[in-house]
């Protein structure tokens, strides 16, 4: 019960972070309107590339994980911090139209409640001891007993010479272990509960935001128009709470172990879970967004964001440059589209940089030291 | 994919690796599919569709498809790269790029939301998810938790038995005189450099646990060792998903003699031979189920029973009790 209640601190932490990092971002910004859910989702892939950046310099460095809890600890209260200065206007007008938003999405408000209170259930309910979980959590208990960063073997506890390319450059897993160095709970209980409970929630934001992109100006033709409550806002929105009880209910019946879905509901503690889930969707979304004519240099902002998150989460990150070459590029080729063309590589350059570096120490020509 | 391989398959590699992906969930892709074309047949007739605020997504769909059916799911490169990058086993993530989950929803969403009266809406979404439930299975993590296979009965949500049994070895181990030995070279070394931390990776207990428990002994518990690694164990268990092979590995070898020896898998084995691959392993402590533990073996290899927990033995090897 102990540590139940110290879990709950960490819970409510990461997702405040997220929503706190994402206002900062807008405010820079300037030019977006201010949605709770985009600030979050955007928060999150900032958060996680911040994360990355310091990890690997510390990783690489053969720095403790204390000093990098420590660091961390600091960031958060800075992110805390410049949220609540940033972002308290932005919320205060949020929250005085938020009756008016939970109105608009009459019934679907239940089911966009329902289906995060189901996902999240399953994965704090659902167990298992796979190898895969041996590996991704065994990396967090490893970093947090020896207090080092990627250079013992998480599955049997030798010492490596070298680290592994393939997973010492996407940090995802050391969070786990920050978190429950903070808050002092077993690295299992933030590992498999805590991170997997946000991870889904994330999805789910994300899965929304997508239903958003897609039902933009959904019913305008449909002579359905009659008063502001049944606006093309309105219906949107409730087209996408359908659009993520129909998200739902296929991960529900993901029968195979390589769709998306079983990596949500049974590995949400695993990068590739965050990559199929989370990222994946944000940059079809934007893809969606460039064939409707919105090259703002915003997109590719975002899409930097959710690359450099991407290469935090797994190696799978590679596949977000996939589909934004075969969504985007061709779209700004087709369309001549010359200068927006260099922003796209910019945009995938935390992949590129990581596909090169991955490239470099498989060929023997970067060799990544894990001992001094 | 376990045994879906380029030299097995050829240019069938990508079909096989899509067949196997979608599995009896095959209706998600047919949804989309089905979806783009009757979009893009409208699309082809009627002006309107073209102007419409979804037919863009449906562009996008068939972009992404077009554009991977040339490139990342093209049979012919992808026969000569896949195995050159070491992509055989996972190169089901390829498909990850096709919003498909998405792309069938917008398209059932869109069935759901464009009908005229709210019933016939209704009615759809219950054919649908009638059609769900009898076409597809459920999600196996989702069905293993409905079966109640899969509850946690501990907050780290591991076996029950782990954490006795992570205690027991500890416990044991501390009071040995190689512990206290580990600990005073330990004191003074720099684990940054190398001899240091094979120094501190040496001074944890190594063990062998049953295939049920080895995978969560070291999330739970990341100061004990073990004698396999992931891979091996897996191999060890006749799973191929990695695509490794360890037939000539010496460590795996031994190690594998280690298992059939404690489980009573292999008479040949003698105790001479199971003494010196318990040494060139360095395994200290040996976890095995109480009804199937070959003690005879294991107590003439030199072996001690230091407790019972949880319906399991602990044997330790080659230490001594301070």
């Amino acid at each position: 019960m102990d540590i139940l209640l110290r879990a709950i601190p960490p819970l409510i932490l990461q997702p405040a972070l997220f929503l706190c990092l994402g206002s900062v971002v807008m405010r820079i910004r300037k030019r977006e309107t201010f949605r709770l859910s985009s600030a979050a989702l955007l928060g999150c892939f900032v958060y996680y590339s911040l994360f990355e950046a310091l990890c690997l310099f510390f990783e690489l460095r053969l720095l403790s994980l204390h000093a990098l809890s420590r660091c961390m600890a600091a960031v958060m209260a800075v992110i805390l911090a410049a949220g609540i200065v940033c972002g308290r206007k932005a919320w205060a007008v949020c929250l005085t139209r938020l009756g008016e938003k939970l109105k608009s999405h009459g019934f679907g408000l239940w089911i966009v409640l329902a289906v995060t209170a189901a996902s999240v259930l399953i994965v704090l309910l659902y167990t298992d001891a796979s190898a895969d979980s041996d590996y991704y959590v065994g990396m967090a208990s490893t970093a947090l007993f020896t207090n080092t960063l990627g250079r013992f073997d998480p599955t049997s506890g030798a010492a490596l010479p070298v680290f592994k390319a393939r997973y010492a450059l996407s940090c995802f897993p050391y969070h786990s272990a920050v978190m429950a160095d903070l808050f002092r709970i077993p690295v299992m209980v933030q590992a498999r509960s805590v991170t997997s409970a946000v991870n889904v929630l994330m999805a789910d934001i994300a899965v929304y935001r997508l239903g958003r992109v897609l039902f933009t100006g959904h019913g305008r033709r449909e002579g359905k128009v009659r008063s502001i409550v049944n606006g093309p806002e309105t219906l949107s929105r409730r087209a996408a709470d359908l659009f993520l009880l129909a998200v739902f209910l296929l991960n529900l019946f993901s029968s195979t172990i390589y769709l998306p879905g079983i990596f949500l509901f049974t590995r949400s503690y695993e990068g590739k879970a965050l990559i199929a889930n989370l990222c994946l969707p944000c940059v079809f979304a934007l893809c969606v967004s460039c064939m409707r004519g919105n090259y703002d240099r915003m997109l590719f902002r975002n899409l930097f964001w959710i690359c450099f998150a991407g290469v935090c989460f797994s190696a799978s990150s590679v596949f977000l440059f996939v589909l934004s070459a075969c969504g985007i590029l061709p779209v700004l080729l087709f369309r001549r589209r010359w200068k927006d063309l260099l922003l796209f590589f910019p945009g995938c350059l935390p992949v590129l940089l990581w596909a090169g570096v991955y490239y470099m120490t498989q060929h023997g020509m970067l060799y990544l030291s894990a001992v001094r | 994919m376990s045994g879906v391989t380029v030299s097995a398959y050829g240019l069938r590699f990508v079909a096989e690796c899509l067949k196997t992906y979608l599995g009896r969930s095959w209706p998600f892709f047919a949804v989309a599919l089905c979806g783009m074309l009757l979009h893009l047949v409208l699309a082809v007739k009627m002006k309107t569709v073209r102007a419409g605020d979804a037919w863009p997504v449906s562009k996008v769909l068939w972009l992404i498809l077009i554009c991977m059916a040339l490139t990342v799911c093209n049979p012919f490169p992808v026969r000569k790269i896949v195995p050159r990058f070491g992509m055989t086993t996972v190169y089901y993530r390829v498909f990850w790029v096709f919003p498909l989950t998405a792309g069938a929803a917008w398209y059932l969403t869109l069935l759901w939301t464009r009908q005229k009266k709210k019933i016939t809406g209704l009615l759809l979404f219950g054919i649908c998810l009638a059609a769900l439930v009898f076409l597809v299975p459920l999600n196996p993590g989702v069905e293993n938790l409905l079966s109640r296979t899969a509850l946690p009965t501990n907050v780290y949500k591991v076996d029950g038995a782990v954490p006795g049994l992570c205690s027991a070895v500890h416990e044991d181990y501390e009071r040995t005189r190689e512990y206290a030995a580990a600990m005073e070279e330990l004191a003074g070394a720099d684990l940054k450099s190398a001899e240091g931390a094979e120094l501190f990776a040496s001074s944890l207990p190594r063990c062998i646990f049953p295939f049920k428990l080895e995978f969560a002994v070291r999330q739970y518990d990341a100061g004990i060792a073990l004698s396999f690694d992931r891979n091996m164990r897996l191999y060890y268990e006749g799973n191929r998903s990695t695509g490794l092979s360890y037939k000539g590995n010496r460590t795996y070898r031994q190690c594998a003699l280690i298992l059939r020896g404690m489980y009573g898998l292999d008479d040949t084995i003698s105790e001479k031979e199971m003494k010196r691959c318990l040494k060139k392993t360095g395994t200290d402590y040996l976890i095995v189920e109480t009804e199937l533990a070959n003690r005879l073996l294991l107590e003439r290899s030199g072996c001690e029973l230091v407790t019972q927990s949880a319906g399991y033995d602990i044997y330790r090897f080659g230490l001594t009790k301070a």
